[in-house]
């Protein structure tokens, strides 16, 4: 796919890779007091979990290497109040002002913001960069349904 | 959620990620100096040069960008001015250099950003008067300005069938003549006011679009059942709503996780021994026609070995284990996801 000029990189890791990430962020929850507790909520754990799911994900997906794994954790780390700060390897700026003179095609644009609203970190990205996120998102996302629908079948008595 | 609870989860962090700063905005011009570095002409010519209203349109049509007459005059000054917009195109530019107009012959407008690292005489684009056919040579890098400095505009169709047939040596001329392209007529027709707003402007939108555009061409591989689909707006629309259902899936998913295991008593080293992580063959219910021809077949490559509580897994054992992670599964879904 990557053409001579311009390679789009998005490779996304093996099954296993986000298998395991899923796996050691949940034995962590498990070993957390609130999660057993019987008192606890379907919907906090519920909650709990997908949070989980995605933390997971954006680790299995390169980290801090693409904008939308780092949006997402550090949406994450705010939530639980630590100010995690991540070194940004790669210096890509976001030019806020670029992305609001972004005239041009309203279609695109409507779907555009569409987009950003979907995809973690959209917010700052010009356009053909927020496309180039989606797709790798969309290959993460889709193996991470694939891996929690595995450990579901797995885990769900006969 | 408490603190403690996501200390596992976040703790990982802070080993994975060094604290460093991290910058939401960064200084407009951070990244000017390896393109400005290399201008060394006298700011002071071109600013008078372009101060003149030999353009007026341009600054009328460009409401959104109040500092586009700066970078009329293309000094190295007027760099600094200009919006960060123009920077991130920087990389392709050095990168991609080669396809882009090398010179330009069809003098355009004089109301060019000029990149002197070649030496290039400002005096050219000082003077004005909108008059074509001036041999103006341009550096790579100056391209690269030029189109992000003029995204604001629209081309007219006028000056895009010049492009056509100048650009011939941008590889992406034979891409621009694709379907998936805006429909020119999207666009607001500029005065069309000959040697003005220029080739390069249009040269800024085309690049733009033909990013756009391979993008969307990426993405339309990777959303299944689109590949009839021509026309920008459907696809992103169908590219949304595929997000969309991916992360209901896991909404979904994690809602059944939750159900069927209260206690999440995960043995890791059962799981890692892949049992689990083996498909079974089973259909997800679905609502809908699955068009999606690549999640058919299944791998029944599960041995036998099972936990007791796990005695859900592994229903068959037929061809041998497959330990390489190429997993696929019989999986559908389709778009519109009810949960049941």
């Amino acid at each position: 796919m990557a053409s001579a000029y311009n390679p789009i990189y998005t490779d996304v890791p093996e099954k296993d890779v986000f298998a395991l990430h899923f796996l050691q962020t949940l034995s962590n929850l498990r070993t957390q007091n609130s999660f057993s507790s019987p008192d606890n909520k379907t919907s906090d754990r519920v909650k709990k979990i997908k949070k989980a799911a995605y933390v997971s994900m954006a680790r299995a997906a390169g980290g801090t290497n693409r904008l939308w794994s780092r949006s997402l954790l550090h949406q994450a780390a705010k939530r639980n109040n630590k100010n995690v700060r991540f070194l940004r390897r790669k210096r890509r700026v976001t030019w806020l002002m670029r992305r609001r003179s972004n005239r041009g095609d309203p279609i695109e644009d409507v779907a555009a913001e569409r987009l950003r609203n979907l995809v973690p970190g959209g917010g700052g990205m010009e356009t053909s960069k927020l496309m180039e996120e989606t797709a790798h998102y969309i290959k993460c996302l889709s193996m991470q349904v694939k891996v929690m629908q595995c450990l579901v079948d797995g885990l769900s008595p006969k | 959620m408490g603190g403690e609870s996501n200390e596992g989860e976040m703790g990982l962090n802070h080993g994975d990620d060094q604290s460093g700063i991290s910058r939401v905005g960064m200084p407009l011009y951070a990244k000017s100096d390896p393109f400005f570095s290399s201008t060394d002409w006298d700011p002071a010519v071109n600013v008078g040069g372009f101060s003149s209203s030999h353009y007026p349109s341009m600054g009328m049509d460009n409401p959104g960008m109040s500092c586009f007459p700066h970078y009329q005059t293309g000094s190295g000054s007027g760099y600094p001015d200009m919006p960060a917009s123009l920077l991130p195109f920087g990389d392709c530019g050095g990168g991609g250099g080669g396809h882009f107009l090398g010179s330009d012959k069809k003098g355009e407008s004089a109301g060019r950003l000029v990149i002197a690292g070649d030496g290039h005489q400002v005096s050219d684009d000082v003077v004005l008067g909108g008059s074509s056919n001036r041999k103006r040579r341009q550096p790579e890098a100056e391209s690269q300005w030029n189109k992000k400095a003029v995204e604001e505009f629209q081309e007219d169709p006028q000056s895009q069938k010049k492009q056509k047939n100048d650009q011939s040596k941008e590889k992406m001329t034979k891409e621009s003549s694709q379907s998936d392209e805006a429909p020119k007529e999207n666009y607001i027709h500029m005065r069309a006011r000959r040697g003005q707003a220029t080739n390069s402007h249009s040269l800024a939108e085309r690049v733009r679009r033909e990013k756009i555009s391979e993008r969307m061409r990426l993405l339309q591989e990777l959303v299944p059942g689109c590949n009839k689909i021509t026309g920008k707006a459907v696809m992103l629309d169908e590219i949304i709503n595929y997000v969309q259902s991916l992360q209901q899936q896991v909404e979904f998913l994690s809602m059944k996780l939750s159900t069927v295991n209260p206690e999440l008593n995960i043995d890791i080293d059962r799981l890692l021994a892949k049992d689990l992580l083996q498909p079974r063959d089973r259909n997800t219910p679905t609502l809908g026609l699955n068009p999606f021809a690549r999640f058919q077949g299944t791998i029944p490559n599960i041995s036998t070995t099972t936990a007791p509580q796990y005695n859900s897994l592994l229903p068959q054992a037929s061809n041998s284990r497959n330990n390489t992670s190429c997993f696929c599964h019989h999986f559908r879904f389709s778009y519109t996801f009810f949960f049941f």
